[in-house]
């Protein structure tokens, strides 16, 4: 017995569709690889499956769940960023960013990446690491030195 | 990009998004291939590339030189929680000179087999052991059983969660060692006994895999008496010119640990219905793993010692010494247990009404979540988790059978969706902040609950009562 396509909510499936790319795309700046990204969108979606038809805001949620995942995969796999293997394919002018992005601490890269790249403000990355308002401010304003200090370099 | 404002950061990461993750490729993906494929029984087409994660754990097994011995037994079919009963467990008898058993903490999950949790240091030089059991399919897992939701998998020593339960399964360990906690994989599996599993593995119809690299095989621990060996293998396999990121790449570890009846694979394409002497493979639900539906429980064993040459002396000795007790003898032996984590630093501490929560530990050794009532205090291993209490990464949950009630604690990072829900209703969730401003859930079970799901956006749960 398999499970059916049908079982799954139309509404996840077109959300997961219109979505996906994002989604994969803010891992993938998280976890500085692609197959990674994959993994965690993957695993999310599958997560909030059973439960999405009662969701309030599903997408916001979804997205959640992939940070969520994507941290967790930070947490659990401590991966390194694959600068060799991802590096050759980049454009030259963003191998700095790619290898200073990588250099973060992961609190401060997803904090950079929830502001500058989902568009969260402060309270709203504050829900997603679990802490204040303001230590996201001090946690970008690390990453920012840091960046600067690397980029310049 | 020299200077790094606002805006240059937004366009270089967008950017930088942009060729990480083109845009044609994911949709051709989306597009070739509907969503539900990824998961379920049928086989997929693409690569979640496990390769990192293997390669990162690989890296570490030898680097450490990761003991990894698998001990298996089966358990008590008929375990039930309100009975007390339990099943049967394998502890050391007696622990090399300068070992010490730390801590211990019997899983809540309870159905039908005991997952044990212990903790074992040597003080000189340092070295921590985490032992922890998981199952390889102590029931069919087939997961469109309504009876066998993918969250009630027993699939490990601790919560049999969602993420990391199911991705830790047999291959994961955490150590602390030489005051480092160090988290990896190590994968046992023999070539010899792969061939079959690979030869019946299906490649999308973009073309028959080509081996890409050159199988690798080492052996990662050994017991003393040779009996229990674990191993890794390494293959990937794919077109020429793919790379591991790319669909229609086959990435293929396998597991061949003590039993030659289960081997575990794990591959980035699945085929559907894999059959080993008659024997079917089950792609989980939830991971790329698959299963073997044996009514075995399997014991992992990892340790560690600094790099060197006395890396691996004690733990195939630790193994090898592991003797059966029954559920008395481990009440004695867990009564025996020294409180030593309770000595280590307070990291936080919350109050529910009579309860009270209170994390110990530091990043460097091993916790434990520690709930009193009434004066009466259990104690949980709770080992990495205050690491991720202090990093604000989700999650730590721990069940506690205090006087004959049942109280759930714990935190998430997004508390105020967390749900409870035991087999007689929902359970009454209070919350309450730390000293540090982290909120914190206390659920107090019915009384006669039996089992207990948690839900909330970034984990899930199911949990048996507590025995003991």
């Amino acid at each position: 017995m398999e499970l059916e396509t049908s079982e799954w909510p139309p509404s996840l499936i077109a959300n997961y569709r219109e979505h996906r790319l994002a989604l994969v795309r803010v891992a993938a700046l998280i976890l500085g690889s692609r197959g990674l990204a994959e993994e965690a969108v993957h695993d999310a979606v599958v997560a909030v499956h059973g439960r999405w038809d009662g969701l309030e805001h599903p997408g916001a949620y979804l997205r959640t769940a992939v940070i969520n995942r994507a941290r967790e995969i930070l947490r659990r796999q401590r991966p390194e960023w694959p600068i060799d293997e991802v590096g050759i394919e980049l454009p030259e002018s963003l191998v700095d960013l790619y290898r200073s992005l990588g250099g973060l601490p992961s609190r401060q890269r997803v904090a950079v990446v929830l502001r500058f790249f989902v568009d969260l403000d402060d309270s709203e990355i504050a829900i997603h690491l679990g802490c204040r308002p303001g230590t996201v401010r001090s946690l970008i304003s690390r990453a920012l030195t840091t960046l600067r200090k690397e980029m310049s370099s | 990009m020299t200077m790094l404002d606002d805006l240059a950061l937004r366009a270089g990461l967008r950017q930088l998004a942009e060729a990480l993750v083109p845009e044609v490729s994911a949709d051709a993906m989306v597009a070739d291939e509907p969503m539900l494929q990824l998961v379920g029984a049928t086989h997929t087409h693409r690569s979640r590339n496990p390769r990192m994660l293997l390669a990162a754990s690989l890296t570490v097994v030898a680097t450490i030189l990761v003991v990894v011995v698998v001990m298996h037994y089966t358990t008590n079919d008929s375990t039930t929680a309100s009975a007390g009963q339990v099943g049967r467990y394998f502890v050391p008898s007696s622990l090399p000179d300068g070992w010490t058993l730390l801590n211990f903490t019997e899983s809540a999950v309870d159905e039908p087999s005991r997952l044990p949790e212990s903790l074992y240091e040597r003080t000189s030089p340092p070295a921590k052991v985490w032992l922890s059991g998981t199952t390889t399919g102590t029931r069919p897992t087939n997961p469109t059983d309504p009876s066998s939701t993918p969250f009630e998998l027993p699939l490990s020593g601790h919560w049999s969660s969602f993420f990391a339960p199911v991705v830790d399964d047999l291959i994961t360990f955490e150590l602390s060692v030489a005051g480092q906690l160090i988290s990896g994989q190590a994968v046992g599996l023999k070539i010899g006994e792969l061939q079959q599993l690979l030869g019946l593995a299906n490649v999308d119809d973009r073309g028959v895999p080509e081996l890409r690299d050159t199988a690798s095989f080492a052996l990662v621990a050994q017991s003393a008496t040779t009996e229990h060996t674990a191993a890794t293998y390494l293959a990937t396999y794919g077109r020429p010119g793919t790379s591991p990121n790319q669909a229609g790449f086959l990435f293929v570890t396998a597991s061949r640990l003590e039993q030659p009846h289960d081997p575990r694979l794990n591959a980035g394409i699945i085929a559907k219905d894999l059959e080993i002497n008659g024997r079917q493979i089950f792609d989980s639900l939830i991971t790329q793993t698959s299963w073997y539906p044996a009514p075995d429980l399997r014991i992992q064993l990892s340790a560690s010692g600094s790099v060197g040459p006395n890396s691996q002396f004690t733990l195939p000795d630790i193994a090898a010494d592991l003797v059966e007790i029954d559920s008395n003898q481990l009440d004695s032996r867990i009564a025996s247990i020294p409180d030593a984590t309770g000595d280590l630093p307070v990291q936080a501490t919350v109050q529910f009404g009579d309860a009270t929560a209170t994390l110990f530990g530091s990043r460097l050794d091993p916790s434990s979540l520690c709930l009193s009532v009434s004066s009466v205090r259990r104690c949980s291993l709770a080992i990495g988790n205050v690491a991720n209490y202090k990093s604000g990464i989700a999650q730590l949950k721990k069940s506690f059978l205090i006087d004959g009630s049942w109280f759930i604690v714990g935190f998430d990072s997004i508390e105020k969706s967390a749900t409870v829900t035991s087999d007689l209703g929902l359970a009454a969730i209070e919350t309450a902040q730390d000293e540090n401003g982290r909120t914190w859930l206390l659920a107090r079970m019915p009384a006669e609950a039996t089992k207990a799901t948690w839900g909330s956006p970034d984990f899930f749960g199911a949990i048996q009562r507590p025995t003991r």
